[in-house]
């Protein structure tokens, strides 16, 4: 990994310790690790990029997910059209119930006295 | 080293220029196709290009033109090309006394770049039935580049007097090469830990220059943003020698203040933490446990250091791929 790029040697003890150099080295490895674990194909990641950066693809990534486990048999994939795709993505990733903001109330707690007549 | 060959500096002139026939190959440069037989094919074109651009620069000193000196290249065999070469330029060096322009010189300095940017194309992902195993393992394209490696090292002997090497990996060539175990891994000598990579009084002094004319004064923002996303490399493990900054992304950098464009130092195309490689690494779980502990900061937003143990100064294709 020093020979890559992604560690280097520490200067304070270059003969024992080996330290990330830099903000770039760091971003990149943080990626992999994300990859490694799924955690950059999560949903809530990927919409979080659409909305912020414009970028679709990793929604796109979910939707494939999501078709490789629905679209099993040649049915699946002849009988599907860019329609049937396009309300898929739409209902099923943009318009989530589960990924919906939901509003939060102020609640007041209920005080019960019981009341021994 | 410019100023070491001009005579600039306090010792003088340090090196004499004029002392090799320069023989250059680049890896880098070679279509790496999954079909193994058109790799070797782009291997061997690849190889004797080098020798003609070779017979181009030195045609005048090695006494004869430039096409009959390329009918010394063996279109099937590069190494058969390398050692007609050789002879070629022994022959030239018994004539000196014909060609007083050839006073001093000793042989062949074979320079090599991005040895293992081919080789690392070929890496398999482990498997449990063979888990030590390249794809071009035995193939024409394989006996091809270990050939050659081993005939530089027999020619090592004759007229070949220099080999300089560079690349990514400490790839061993012994392994590779059929015994080119004649290499000295160079890549973290004190004295060379300031060759690949940019210095702090460097930037310094380039933004100087392009920020002149800044109303803002932007340089020591600029400064600030290159040091936290290019800087930090230290390549030596002996003793604590200056940190680096990466070449290519500081270039890019640069070139963008000067064309006005976006800066890029969030995921800059040229950096060489090469993302393909980090995912073949994260294949290891040891490896995404080290990844995680590195990633942590100290109080002051420092990365923290990890402790290794064994330094293996090469490997094999094997290794890389086990």
């Amino acid at each position: 990994m020093v020979y890559f790029g992604a560690l280097t040697f520490y200067p304070e003890d270059p003969a024992k310790y080996l330290k990330i150099p830099n903000k770039v080295a760091a971003s990149r490895i943080a990626t992999v690790v994300l990859e490694r674990y799924h955690l950059s194909q999560s949903l809530v990641v990927a919409l979080q990029t659409l909305v912020q950066d414009g970028d679709i693809e990793r929604v796109l990534s979910c939707y494939r997910d999501l078709m490789t486990q629905r679209d099993v048999t040649v049915g699946d994939l002849t009988k599907m059209d860019e329609g049937k795709h396009r309300d898929s993505f739409y209902f099923s990733l943009l318009r989530n119930h589960y990924l919906l903001p939901r509003a939060e109330f102020q609640v007041t707690r209920v005080i019960h006295w019981l009341i021994i007549g | 080293m410019q100023n070491d060959i001009d005579g600039n500096n306090e010792d003088g002139k340090k090196y004499k220029p004029g002392q090799y026939f320069v023989l250059k190959f680049d890896f880098s440069t070679i279509h790496c196709s999954p079909n193994l037989t058109q790799a070797n094919e782009n291997l061997i074109v690849a190889l004797n290009s080098s020798f003609r651009k070779f017979y181009k620069t030195y045609a005048t000193y090695l006494g004869e033109d430039f096409t009959s000196l390329c009918g010394n290249i063996d279109s099937e065999r590069p190494s058969e090309s390398l050692r007609n070469c050789n002879e070629l330029v022994k022959d030239a060096l018994s004539r000196k006394e014909d060609n007083e322009e050839l006073d001093g010189v000793q042989g062949i300095y074979l320079l090599v770049d991005e040895y293992d940017a081919f080789t690392n194309t070929y890496l398999e992902t482990s498997n449990i039935a063979e888990p030590h195993k390249t794809t071009w393992g035995g193939t024409q394209v394989g006996l091809t580049f270990r050939s050659f490696w081993s005939t530089v090292k027999s020619l090592c002997l004759e007229r070949i007097k220099k080999v300089f090497i560079t690349g990514i990996s400490p790839l061993s060539l012994s392994g590779v090469g059929s015994g080119f175990n004649v290499a000295r891994n160079v890549s973290f000598h004190p004295h060379l830990a300031g060759l690949c990579g940019l210095t702090y009084l460097d930037l310094e002094k380039v933004l100087e220059e392009i920020c002149k004319d800044d109303e803002h004064d932007k340089h020591d923002k600029h400064l600030l943003e290159m040091t936290k996303s290019f800087n930090g490399y230290h390549f030596c493990r002996n003793k604590k020698v200056e940190l680096v900054y990466n070449t290519e992304t500081c270039l890019a950098y640069l070139q963008s203040i000067i064309d006005e464009g976006d800066l890029e130092t969030e995921n800059p195309p040229n950096s060489e933490v090469a993302q393909q490689f980090l995912e073949k690494f994260a294949t290891s779980a040891s490896v995404i446990t080290d990844f995680e502990k590195a990633l942590q900061c100290d109080e002051k937003g420092n990365y923290v250091p990890l402790r290794y143990t064994l330094w293996k100064q090469e490997f094999t294709l094997q290794d890389l791929v086990c």
